[in-house]
């Protein structure tokens, strides 16, 4: 028998129990919605908590050596980052100051902390993409702050409130700041918002915070460095009181520690495992039913001659048909929530091919698994029995 | 070379203390091309034989010789090859609910891998020959009894089988319409020289047969030939 005619038998088969069909197809898209949206939200969280060190223009990154996170950071000493000027390759740095902080919605006027980031605005410390050369130089005085036009609607509507009336005033920990301009970072899981200001400004923000401590040194080499030969050197001497990485170890650290050192990834891998599992439930219970009502007639099959491995690799043909059949209205479905849950946090969730094709594949996978096992039924349609 | 030849054939279901044996020393020869009717009492052993020459069971004494291959020991894939080359046909008539006619007349053309166009014109024949032409399109739940039973002789038929087995073709049908599927069932078995084995209890349709044999208790209790002239 040729594969087009088992395809066509197998979607017969499928075609005759509409209802059916149509559960089968929600089934599968449903189980299909939830491992999408599952594996969206994990590795928008992933991505979400290394967007500000992968805009920071450096080379090297100089951490407290028991650095987990930018959200909850320990402070290194100026100093010490000083100190590796000394070598030759080093051609400057930069100290970064971050705190998290209570922020004013200029028209709520309710709290919601907000991560604060200050540096020396001579220097050129982040990517144009996250704020543009003319919107830094306003930084240059004093209170003046950018803000985040990526973060959570909780904060207020700065960016209107700055297009209509020019500086927007409100309060940062009980201190007075202007609006200014805007910045391009994005909320995370860590922060809902940032602010970028001044070195100068961020100790009038937290007259507390020692301007001897710092929370990042920024490190750029002279063209042509080995980063990691440089980080050797600086580390046998700074080690112990500066960790020095490089920018990707500085963001797979962070990465690492909401993968590890929060339960946040092991649920949503969990969540994509139940997704598969219901799935492969769905459309054993409805493959399984299907031989069961059939029995007879695959019987009368088997009685002309079919092999029990030809009705099996129809069954097989069925889950697969059912697999596409569900895929689709469940990638729709999901890209619909995607939009949704984005406009709603602000967090990277879209669709990637990877992730697309993966889950295709896993659908695919829990199709043929269900098929596989309710394929078992087939056994007990005996040809003998139907006389 | 007769297209049945049974010799000494015993089979029993269960074992040890359970063991009820069904047939006793069965020979029985079909000559190729013949019309065979299998008449006796209910319980009697007929099923057990037609299924055993239907090779849906495994032989276990006796010799059993069916379109010149020897049932007894034979491989599930080799009774499975030979029954390519059986058709059958069921008391309920077994149809593919999922199946239009045409898809269910299809089924055995398309296990031997026959293409489109002569597929399809075979199909065609024969919906026409057991005058089914107009309902090709139509699921079984869509069909009368006597229709249905029609599809499954030309499903039956439709790959030119040297053997069909027939297991009460009319008992769920009125006397009209079980005429009508046995006179159909003659009819295409002559025109393609087929042999034809049918168990059944109804009376009425003993005049298709070219020999009747009777099986009582599992045993053969006569087998006559009927005369060309009980026929006309």
């Amino acid at each position: 028998m040729s594969l087009w005619r088992r395809i066509l038998l197998a979607w017969r088969v499928l075609k005759k129990e509409r209802t059916r069909l149509l559960i089968a197809i929600l089934g599968i898209a449903f189980a299909d919605v939830l491992m999408l949206m599952q594996l969206a939200i994990r590795d928008a969280l992933f991505i979400s908590t290394s967007t500000v060190q992968e805009a920071i223009k450096g080379d090297l990154f100089m951490v407290n050596q028991n650095f987990e996170t930018l959200i909850a950071p320990l402070p290194i000493e100026r100093a010490t980052l000083y100190r590796v000027l000394g070598h030759e390759q080093v051609r400057e740095v930069a100290a970064l100051y971050m705190a998290i902080i209570p922020w004013k919605n200029p028209v709520t006027r309710t709290d919601r902390g907000i991560l604060v980031m200050g540096y020396d605005p001579y220097v050129n410390l982040f990517d144009e993409k996250i704020a543009s050369r003319a919107e830094v130089d306003k930084l240059k005085r004093f209170g003046d702050v950018l803000f985040d036009r990526l973060g959570r609607p909780e904060f207020g509507p700065v960016p209107q409130l700055l297009a209509q009336d020019g500086p927007v005033t409100t309060e940062v920990n009980k201190v007075r700041v202007r609006v200014v301009g805007l910045a391009t970072i994005g909320a995370g899981f860590g922060a809902d918002g940032n602010i970028i200001c001044s070195d100068t400004t961020f100790h009038r923000i937290f007259p507390y915070h020692k301007p001897r401590d710092i929370e990042v040194g920024v490190i750029r080499l002279q063209p042509g460095a080995d980063p990691i030969a440089v980080a050797r050197d600086l580390n046998a001497v700074t080690g112990k009181t500066g960790l020095v990485t490089t920018k990707a170890e500085f963001m797979e650290r962070e990465r690492a520690y909401w993968r590890t050192a929060t339960p946040i990834g092991y649920i949503f891998n969990l969540g994509v495992v139940l997704g598969f599992v219901v799935g492969v439930i769905i459309v054993y219970q409805i493959l399984h039913s299907d031989v069961n009502d059939h029995l007879a007639e695959y019987a009368t099959m088997k009685a002309m001659g079919y092999g029990t491995a030809t009705l099996a690799s129809i069954l097989l043909l069925e889950s697969l048909l059912l697999a596409c059949l569900g895929y689709l209205p469940g990638t729709l479905i999901a890209n619909a929530f995607y939009t949704a849950a984005h406009e709603a946090t602000q967090l990277p969730i879209y669709m990637t091919v990877e992730r697309a094709q993966g889950v295709f594949l896993a659908t695919v996978a829990m199709c043929g698994f269900s098929a596989l096992i309710a394929s078992r039924r087939l056994n007990a349609a005996d040809p003998a029995d139907i006389f | 070379m007769p297209a049945i030849v049974a010799k000494d054939v015993n089979f029993s279901y269960g074992q040890g203390r359970l063991k009820k044996q069904i047939l006793f020393d069965v020979n029985l020869e079909v000559p190729e091309g013949e019309i065979v009717l299998m008449v006796g009492p209910s319980g009697g052993g007929k099923t057990t034989l037609l299924t055993l020459i239907g090779t849906l069971r495994a032989m276990q004494t006796g010799s059993l010789v069916v379109l010149d291959k020897e049932l007894r020991g034979a491989s599930e894939r080799a009774r499975r090859k030979l029954r390519n080359k059986i058709g059958f046909i069921f008391q309920a008539h077994n149809l593919m609910s999922f199946l239009t006619a045409e898809q269910n007349v299809s089924l055995p053309l398309e296990l031997i891998g026959m293409g489109g166009r002569e597929r399809r014109q075979r199909i065609t024949e024969i919906l026409g020959a057991v005058g089914l032409a107009q309902h090709g399109h139509h699921y079984p739940d869509q069909l009368s009894g006597g229709q249905r039973q029609r599809v499954a002789i030309a499903r039956a038929l439709v790959a030119r089988p040297q053997l069909v087995l027939a297991d009460e073709p009319t008992a769920a049908l009125d006397s009209h319409s079980g005429r009508e599927v046995v006179d159909q069932l003659r009819k295409l078995a002559r025109e393609q020289g087929t042999t034809v084995l049918v168990v059944t209890h109804d009376p009425r349709i003993e005049d298709i047969a070219d020999r009747i044999v009777h099986l009582e208790d599992g045993r053969i209790q006569t087998s006559d030939a009927v005369s060309e002239a009980a026929h006309r």
